[in-house]
């Protein structure tokens, strides 16, 4: 503007020259001035920083809109993951959370670790003065505020750290104690590392948000269907607009329309339109709006890997983060699912901006269990689901796997339904069920969009494009990037209707090494899981019709530990070879070393309708085989402790089982399972410490909340078998210690599961039965045949075998306190036996 | 008052208003310098001098994005939603809602939490008995 002005006075000087002196010069000189204005009012307009404001929230707020229309993000089933969305603020609000960090050391408590130490004659540990000094209140001040105070935790942590009682965290030499303080030192080591120990997660969380505020690409890699979109979406939309942080949206897959080398410029197009084509010029401004807003600049990136030439983007993908955080307020968030990272998009963590990315992973993993309820609550409400009941079990599948939530709830509800959908009982997941249901749905959405409705042809026609992909899969040995050249073009209509789905394949490109061309067009499954599903009923329902020897040569193929997908097929081959006509791959299975492994892991998935005698039977047969499959055994049959709602296969089977295990196989199969570090699971965890069960139990047991079931008394019947487990600090009999609450409220019932049980094979089991009789005597009339069963196994008992001692003395002075009690005369023979243990030590 | 463990040694709590040393002291009657007033002392220290001010830290840092306390409590610490609608609902201007961390774990002693009972009934505070 004020070129344009002086420009105008010039020429209005050139004017009077020439008006004074009508030569050549002057006259050049207003014709100059004149094309020198004209270019002036020519030249595009600067865009002011406001401009620019509403320049990318306009681009911000359509792509939200897009996202919304399409249903990858859907608000009202949004959950926040608390702690990664804190971990985001940190990134796009650093000036802010910068202090927030600073609040949250200031309350740290440093006294009881201090007091130890001043003991211990060592100075004490404290943050710095200066630590919470001079907090950074402009952007630019944050690199050199950062990096001191980073340096100044670390000394911190440095301190505490040799304190600690966690073994990896000790350095070899603990804590230099001088020889007069050793023996002050070996009493207070247990407190002092207890006391560290919190401080230490406080010091390194704060660490850790020191790196997200000086990092400057937030990496988001979680497994499909974990909730990244609406994650970002919700940041941006919640957290971002209302802070009024500067943010533009992208997704991997608009970029599919693309030149790779282009997306610099799609980039500063989509946010500027007409006003700029230079990327350097737009991040300029963009970096220009940001320090201005004392905000960084955030773009925002989601799903990376929903790009069809993945290998050609990612590289012009890293070419444009470098270029854009050269500018030192733009900041970057990345989605990527991570099946694809590693393979794909590694070159972003070798890259020269390595360091700069802060890198969460899974964001299922860090949601909280009251969250990941509303999760559940969210998904049912917004697909019009409705159920009676919906078991602990079955909740925490779904609670635990988002993608088989969506799953269940697109095979079963309705976003357009006008009232709710009501669902029977949901007393456990089958993922099977769930797959073949949600198969028939997309199935026949996908025909309705095609236009076909009325006839099952289309259906056909989209089975039979499936069966050939997954037929070339099999034969190929190769699960993913099927040629789509390798289909004749007869069906390029059904799988560009498939495609457009999004839900069963997509199309990719693929580079290939051919000189001529570069790129060709395959197809993948969208879920690996459910690709899995359809080869195992493809390879029963299909390949070993067919030709069982070629059935079984597959399967020797796929099956073997390199090999992607065979936890996969196993799994849902176990499922399919249970429908009706997979009678001859059951046979078949049954002989393969795995399906020990896969019996045991997956037959408590199988639907309750499905359990034949002869699994019971080979339950039975297999808890005997190894403590990681009776402990497996144990906690999956616990969990069925609803006879009714699990009429079939339940604890009662359990009860069989423990009541006739002797002392040998207990140690061996049943005590690792119930210990710290004993056992790990099928589905990836530790055994089941004893306290976790009982801890749970205890909620339940007060007079008020004592469940009116007679299924619950099942769980107190288990307890009983775990009274001689000890607690991980072998201070405690948790399960004996729960069992005497439950006996104290229904004294009855407890005395009626003791006497029943008094005769089990384990003598630890059941001295301790005796043992809690004896506590229990005072408090209740113990009924005589309990009395007489007493005098009975003590008679039966070989004096000679010091095995028995424990129960021996456990009976004797269950006697001996009944007879201080009621006075009764035991026959002479008892008295005898109860003499011989009572002087035993 | 209100006191639930939210986590490992994290605590979460409530009280009619933000408390000092000297009345604790008082209210227990403990000799100065002796054991028990070490005792009482750590446990204020803890709940309160330590403790983060959650009120002050929604306003400060997460009122723009929460319209309500209840739904911070909720996302933010994961106290349930009726629970946390019922603190936001009996709010004063002088009540202290505090995070802190128990770090010795002190409260885990059933002693020590019915000392505080004691100590908060002295001075007027109504015991809530949802709390862990």
């Amino acid at each position: 503007m004020q070129l344009g002005i002086i420009t105008a006075i010039a020429w209005i000087i050139a004017i009077l020259w020439y008006k004074s002196d009508p030569s050549y010069e002057p006259l050049l000189a207003v014709l100059a001035g004149a094309a020198t204005l004209f270019a002036s009012f020519m030249t595009p307009k600067r865009l002011s920083m406001n401009d620019v404001r509403k320049l990318a929230s306009r681009q911000l707020q359509n792509h939200l809109a897009k996202e919304k229309n399409s249903r990858k993000y859907i608000p009202s089933i949004c959950v926040e993951v608390s702690s990664v969305k804190d971990q985001a603020r940190c990134f796009a609000h650093p000036v802010l959370f910068l202090q927030k960090s600073i609040d949250d050391l200031q309350m740290l408590n440093f006294d009881s670790v201090n007091r130890f130490l001043e003991q211990l004659s060592l100075p004490p540990i404290q943050l710095d003065d200066k630590f919470t000094q001079g907090t950074a209140k402009k952007l630019t001040e944050l690199p050199e505020q950062l990096k001191v105070k980073q340096i100044q935790l670390t000394r911190v942590l440095d301190q505490l750290r040799p304190l600690s009682v966690m073994h990896h965290q000790n350095p070899a030499s603990p804590i230099e104690i001088t020889a007069s303080m050793q023996y002050r030192y070996r009493d207070m080591k247990f407190s002092i590392g207890m006391a560290s120990q919190g401080l230490i997660f406080d010091v390194e969380d704060a660490t850790e948000n020191l790196n997200i505020l000086s990092s400057r690409i937030l990496l988001i890699i979680s497994r499909a269907g974990q909730g990244k979109t609406n994650f970002v979406c919700d940041f941006a939309e919640t957290v971002l607009t209302r802070r009024q942080i500067p943010c533009v949206f992208f997704t991997g897959r608009e970029f599919n329309h693309v030149v790779p080398e282009k997306i610099g410029e799609y980039i500063t197009r989509e946010i500027f339109g007409d006003h700029m084509t230079n990327l350097d010029e737009a991040l300029c401004y963009l970096n220009q709006l940001a320090s201005k807003s004392n905000h960084p600049f955030i773009i925002i990136i989601d799903g990376i890997n929903e790009h069809r030439s993945i290998e050609t983007f990612s590289h012009y993908l890293e070419a444009f983060i470098e270029k854009a955080i050269c500018h030192e307020n733009i900041r970057l968030i990345v989605t990527c699912r991570e099946e694809y990272f590693e393979e794909r998009f590694s070159n972003l963590v070798a890259s020269s901006f390595a360091d700069k990315i802060f890198l969460v992973k899974s964001l299922g993993r860090c949601m909280s269990g009251i969250h990941k309820t509303e999760l559940v609550n969210g998904y049912f409400r917004f697909f019009n689901l409705n159920y009676p009941l919906l078991s602990e079990q079955a909740r925490e599948k779904l609670e635990n796997d988002t993608l088989l939530l969506r799953i269940f709830c697109e095979a079963y509800g309705d976003v357009n339904a006008a009232r709710l959908i009501q669902l029977p009982q949901i007393i456990d997941i089958y993922r099977d069920t769930v797959f073949r249901e949600y198969f028939r749905r997309k199935l026949a959405s996908a025909s309705a969009s095609d236009g076909d409705v009325s006839s099952s042809r289309a259906r056909n026609r989209y089975r039979e494009v499936l069966s050939l992909i997954v037929d070339a899969m099999l034969s190929g040995c190769k699960f993913s990037d099927i040629p789509l050249a390798d289909f004749h073009e007869e069906y390029d209509d059904t799988i560009e209707a498939l495609v457009g789905e999004d839900v069963i394949i997509r199309k990719d490109l693929k580079s290939i090494d051919d000189i001529l061309d570069k790129r060709v067009e395959v197809l993948n499954f969208t879920f690996d899981e459910f690709r899995d599903f359809l080869l195992a009923n493809h390879l029963v329902n299909v390949v070993f019709p067919r030709n069982r020897l070629e059935f079984e040569l597959i399967l020797d193929r796929l099956i073997n530990p390199s090999s992607l997908v065979a936890e996969g097929i196993k799994t849902y081959l176990f499922f399919a070879a249970r429908q009706p006509n997979g009678e001859g791959v059951l046979r078949i299975i049954e002989r393969k070393g795995w399906y020990g492994d896969l019996f045991i892991k997956s037959i408590f998935s199988a639907e309750e309708a499905s359990i034949t005698e002869e699994d019971i039977a080979g339950i039975r047969t297999r808890f005997y085989e190894s403590p990681r499959y009776a402990s497996w055994i144990v906690r999956m049959l616990v969990w069925r402790w609803r006879t009714t709602l699990y009429p079939r296969l339940n604890i009662l089977l359990l009860f069989e089982i423990l009541d006739t295990i002797d002392d040998a196989d207990y140690e061996k199969l049943i005590r690792p399972g119930f210990t710290r570090f004993g056992m790990w699971g099928f589905d990836g965890s530790y055994s089941w410490e004893v306290e976790e069960l009982t801890d749970d139990l205890r909620g339940a047991l007060t007079p008020d909340h004592l469940p009116d079931s007679e299924e619950f008394v099942n769980l107190m019947r288990f307890l009983i078998y775990l009274f001689p487990i000890l607690d991980k600090e072998n201070r405690s009999y948790p399960a004996f210690d729960t069992f005497m609450i439950f006996s104290k409220i229904d004294p009855d019932t407890a005395v009626k599961l003791l006497g029943a049980h008094a005769s089990v094979r384990n003598v630890g089991v059941r001295s301790q039965i005796w043992r809690m009789l004896t506590y229990m005597r005072s408090r209740k009339d113990i009924p005589n045949d309990i009395v007489d069963k007493a005098c009975n196994i003590l008679l039966e008992l070989d004096s000679r075998d010091e095995k028995n001692d424990p129960l021996g003395k456990e009976i004797v002075w269950f006697l001996q306190e009944y007879w201080a009690q009621n006075r009764i005369t035991y026959r002479q023979a008892v008295v005898e036996k109860m003499d011989i243990y009572s002087q035993r030590h | 008052m209100y006191i639930r463990e939210i986590s490992t040694s994290k605590l979460f709590a409530v009280f009619d208003r933000r408390y000092t040393q000297d009345e604790f002291r008082a209210a227990c009657q403990v000799v100065p310098g002796s054991y028990a007033d070490f005792f009482v002392l750590e446990m204020h220290r803890c709940l309160f001098d330590h403790a983060r001010d959650i009120r002050a830290e929604y306003k400060k840092y997460y009122a723009i994005e929460y319209p309500t306390i209840s739904d911070f409590l909720f996302w933010k610490y994961g106290i349930d939603k009726e629970t946390a609608q019922q603190i936001a609902s009996k709010l004063t201007k002088s009540t202290f809602v505090g995070y802190s961390r128990d770090t010795m774990r002190i409260f885990d002693d059933e002693t020590v939490k019915s000392v505080l009972k004691e100590i908060l009934s002295a001075l007027g505070e109504f015991f809530d008995e949802n709390s862990d």
